[in-house]
């Protein structure tokens, strides 16, 4: 229960959301893990023709073996896809909904002080953002941590010195896209602030046509405009090749496991000390398992840029909102000012006592 | 077919950045091709074991194998990176170029067209539209590309490796490809559409409803605009179900497709090996066993990639929708006017999509310096007869002739240096007061603003702000009411110093001290100037030289304020309500 209120507050969710975000990092995991199950199969199926094991007997095994891996694939996968995809826009529906009404409760100097941009940039692209991470990403990158936790855990049972070569590359890529988050998030947020003045332009010039013309402006308002939209181009390729650099670092670093695990595994064949079929087992894995934690590490560094979203949905939602009596109880219509004392924001005394 | 058109669209707007864009896809296709090596060596580690079997420690060159593995992994990757460099820095050009393009040409439109789409929508498409095509280009066509070139890297090594291994290995790839047709049919096109739809009502709403905030909250009608923005969610929530729940079968299908390999290739070993097994063989199926999940991660790349195409080719579609829009013809023999007059000449005009004609054959004759008003009840064509003067729209009948030139025969430069137009709501853009005010006149030196600003009577409002005339207008805690707002857009005019001047007088005003300030501003304005004056209420028209009495898109009555009340008539009705209004205030 505890991790789930923690979900709860952390991604903004309803209660009934943060059950189903549970749900559906439960169900990635299954499925990931089922994914593997073919591998298994796969590894059967050598030591058998390795050891000359095979015979008619083993025919029924591997006919019904495959059947049901592959039925079990369709299975989680339909499980996941109703468990990631469907909750997941139902708790964006809820979530747009909450906004709204918690936005109608603001004081009016709040809309005075965001742009109408940046609120509806709010609710519709980060809501659409969030959508993505939570049905994709999170669950994604949780999955594929347990899963590979699992059957790191399971290595180490069968040959510890070659888990130790296959794996040592992990917590380092994991690292280096964890330390990028700071780098990352601020450039995300300075990009954030680029598609906003761009945005606000667009919004400003459609709004004020009529005011350009008449007045000769236009061409010199699109000159602005330009420079606006140019600034997210220049900034767009400045954030992908940083963001390129971490995960690309981390990623090359994992492809290293390969050969340690060459070198690790054919040393220890040499001592005696490793058997064939071992060694096999490591090499498909190495070749294997790096591609789905690619994928992971993409989703990680996505992950760590929607905190600049999650941060400004927070704004809103713990933003003063204006509070008082919910019914009307008074008698005449009489309105008295006493010691009354108001300040616009940031703004010296508009109004005395 | 279809998508080699949205190709095409797309590089029109890269220009020379497509070449970056077919580097991209090129060096993908490379990549994909090296990435195949490094299985290659995993497998010569296995062959070289299998081979030198039980004497491991003739096995030397493990290592070697090992690194070249990595090697070639990392050169692969290295080259995607730089293909992903190429595709990116053309998308974002494209994106870029599409938006400025896009606003430029909805610059040239006539006016009135933003009113009736919404700027919320249009802002979306302008946005949001390009950016959709962002992940295609970057990402989506290099790995099409590279996950075409893989089965190609395949076949070769078919001649290499066990040919009937290997084209079994493909039967996946051929399941996973007509799984991916079904999900692009022309049904699925259509619910990407509606399902684009409802996103942008919904954006549309949302605008709306928080634009509507402030009002909502002066007048609480919390429940109305609260329900609109709600149904869009609701609708849009529906559409994205709907969508999802009809794309699960064929995803389920396409998963387990893509990961069935391993299933293939146990049933062909048992079949290959009932009569016994050969090493070649065996180092052979090891081989398609180690290398096969490259499809799997291949097409797990691409796994959306139809839906992204729709998404592409959904955007081009509504950003034609606004490219195909007619601007305002500009003429190629422009003509100067000869004076100041304005001639309107039996014209007609219809608001497109609109039933009723908005001008029904109206003529009329304005002189050099004379101050004209056009009054009548609303809706009944002034903001639209002036609006066509300032050629916001062209007529559809007819001509407006200024100084004797059709309006349309006329640099739009020049017009505008002709014509000012004060509107009722006039906008302020995010600048300072200054920048503000010599939107018409750039070169204005600060002198010229201040004299603007004193004539047009907003001292007041300058002495409100602490930095005076270079307060940022919208900035935190800047408030100009819509009065305010039209005392400096008369200020904007004076600088302009237009021979022709259009007043839009405001329909209502909060405080009279602004109105009053209003009318001396705008007399001020009026010197020596053709006046076109849309007034709402009857005492400021008594002193102009004619009054043109406007009814359901005709002329009813016209003369001065005698003339037309010794007529009787509709203007002498008017005169008369208007006086009994102002009665009731006394009495009031």
């Amino acid at each position: 229960m505890k991790i789930r209120e923690k979900l709860q507050h952390k991604y903004a969710l309803s209660p009934k959301g943060a059950t189903d975000m549970l749900k559906a990092f439960v169900s990635v995991t299954l499925s990931d893990i089922v994914l593997m199950f073919p591998a298994g199969m796969v590894f059967i199926l050598i030591s058998d023709l390795l050891n000359d094991n095979m015979n008619s007997g083993r025919i029924p095994f591997y006919a019904i073996g495959c059947g049901i891996c592959l039925l079990l694939i369709a299975i989680t996968t339909y499980i996941q896809y109703n468990a990631t995809f469907f909750s997941t826009y139902e708790e964006s529906g809820v979530r747009r909904t909450t906004l709204a009404e918690r936005l109608r409760k603001m004081p009016l100097s709040y809309f005075g002080k965001k742009d109408l941009a940046d609120l509806t940039g709010t609710i519709m692209s980060d809501c659409a953002t969030l959508e993505t991470a939570s049905s994709h990403w999170y669950p994604e990158l949780t999955g594929a941590l347990i899963s590979t936790s699992l059957v790191a855990l399971g290595l180490f049972f069968f040959d510890w010195r070659m888990a130790l070569a296959a794996l040592w590359v992990l917590p380092i890529a994991v690292i280096i896209v964890l330390s990028s988050s700071r780098v990352q998030k601020m450039i995300g947020r300075r990009h954030m602030e680029l598609k906003l003045a761009c945005a606000d332009g667009i919004q400003e010039c459609l709004e004020t046509a009529r005011d350009l013309r008449a007045n000769n402006a236009r061409d010199a308002y699109m000159e602005g405009l330009k420079k606006k939209i140019k600034a997210i181009e220049k900034h767009s390729i400045m954030t992908e090749v940083a963001t390129a650099f971490f995960v690309v670092s981390a990623q090359m670093i994992l492809k290293i496991g390969i050969a340690t695990v060459a070198l690790v595994g054919g040393g220890l064949l040499v001592k005696g000390k490793l058997d064939v079929l071992t060694f096999f087992m490591f090499l498909l894995l190495v070749s294997r398992l790096y591609d789905p934690l690619q994928v992971a590490l993409q989703n990680l560094a996505a992950i760590i840029s929607t905190e600049v979203q999650c941060e400004r949905m927070d704004e809103i939602l713990s933003y003063e909102v204006q509070t008082g009596e919910e019914s009307l109880w008074n008698e005449g219509c009489d309105i008295v000012f006493e010691n009354v004392g108001f300040t616009y924001e940031s703004t010296c005394c508009a109004f005395g006592r | 077919m279809k998508k080699q058109s949205s190709m095409s669209k797309l590089f029109e707007y890269a220009g020379n950045y497509r070449y970056l864009t077919i580097t991209s896809w090129l060096l993908s296709g490379i990549s994909a091709l090296i990435a195949l090596v490094p299985f290659y060596y995993i497998w010569r580690i296995i062959k070289e074991v299998l081979e030198v079997a039980p004497d491991f420690e003739e096995a030397k060159n493990l290592s070697t194998y090992g690194w070249c593995a990595v090697g070639f992994a990392v050169l692969a990757m290295f080259i995607y990176v730089c293909a992903l460099m190429c595709s990116h820095i053309a998308a974002f050009r494209v994106q870029a170029n599409m938006r400025i393009q896009m606003m430029t040409h909805i610059m040239k439109l006539p006016m009135g067209f933003m009113d009736k789409e919404g700027s919320g929508k249009i802002r979306r498409i302008v946005n949001d539209s390009s950016a959709a095509t962002e992940s295609y280009l970057a990402h989506q066509l290099p790995d099409e590309v590279g996950a075409m070139v893989t089965p190609i890297g395949l076949l070769v090594l078919l001649l290499v490796f066990d040919w009937k291994l290997g084209l079994l290995s493909l039967i996946p790839m051929v399941i996973a490809f007509c799984v991916m047709g079904m999900m692009t049919g022309s049904e699925m096109k259509r619910k990407m559409t509606e399902y684009q739809n409802a996103l942008e009502e919904m954006s549309n709403e949302a605008v709306e409803y928080v634009r509507g905030i402030p009002v909502v909250k002066t007048f609480g009608q919390s429940i109305f605009s609260f329900k609109r923005f709600k149904d869009s969610i609701d609708k849009y929530g529906k559409w994205s179900m709907e969508y999802t729940k009809d794309l699960r079968l064929p995803m389920v299908l396409y998963t387990t497709a893509i990961n069935s390999t391993f299933a293939i290739l146990t049933v062909a070993a048992l079949v290959v090996t009932k009569d016994g097994i050969t090493n070649e063989f065996l180092l052979n199926l090891i081989f398609y066993i180690i290398i096969t999940p490259i499809i799997t991660v291949m097409l797990n790349k691409i796994m959306f990639s139809s839906k992204n195409a729709m998404l592409v080719e959904d955007a081009l579609d509504r950003i034609k929708e606004i490219m195909d829009m007619e601007p305002l013809k500009e003429s190629k023999k422009a003509k100067s006017p000869a004076g100041y007059s304005v001639a309107v000449k039996d014209i007609s005009f219809t608001y497109k999509d609109a039933e009723k004609k908005a001008m029904n054959h109206v003529s009329l004759d304005i002189k050099q310096g004379d101050h004209v008003a056009f009054v009548g009840p609303s809706g009944g064509g002034k903001t639209t007869l002036a609006s066509l003067m300032a050629r916001f729209f062209d007529v559809d009948e007819g001509s407006i002739l200024i100084g004797g030139i059709d309006v349309r025969d006329i640099a739009e430069k020049e017009l505008v240096d002709t014509v000012s137009f004060v509107f009722q709501d006039s906008k302020l853009l995010k600048m300072s007061i200054f920048d503000n005010v010599r939107l018409g006149k750039p070169d204005a030196t600060r002198e010229e603003v201040e004299k603007a600003l004193k004539d047009a009577q907003c001292e007041d409002i300058i002495n409100k702000f602490p930095d005076g005339i270079d307060t940022i207008i919208g900035s935190k805690g800047v408030y100009v009411s819509g009065g305010e707002a039209q005392r400096l857009s008369i200020a904007r005019a004076m600088l302009k110093n237009a021979p022709i001047l259009v007043l839009d007088e405001a329909t209502a005003f909060a405080d009279p001290d602004n109105e009053v300030r209003v009318q001396e501003a705008f007399r001020c304005l009026s010197k020596d100037k053709t006046v076109i004056m849309i007034a709402h209420r009857l005492s400021t028209v008594v002193d102009a030289d004619c009054i043109y009495v406007l009814k359901d898109g005709k002329v009813e009555e016209q003369g001065n304020h005698g003339e037309l009340l010794e007529k009787n008539g509709v203007y002498a009705h008017m005169w008369n309500e208007y006086n009994k209004s102002i009665d009731w205030k006394v009495g009031a």
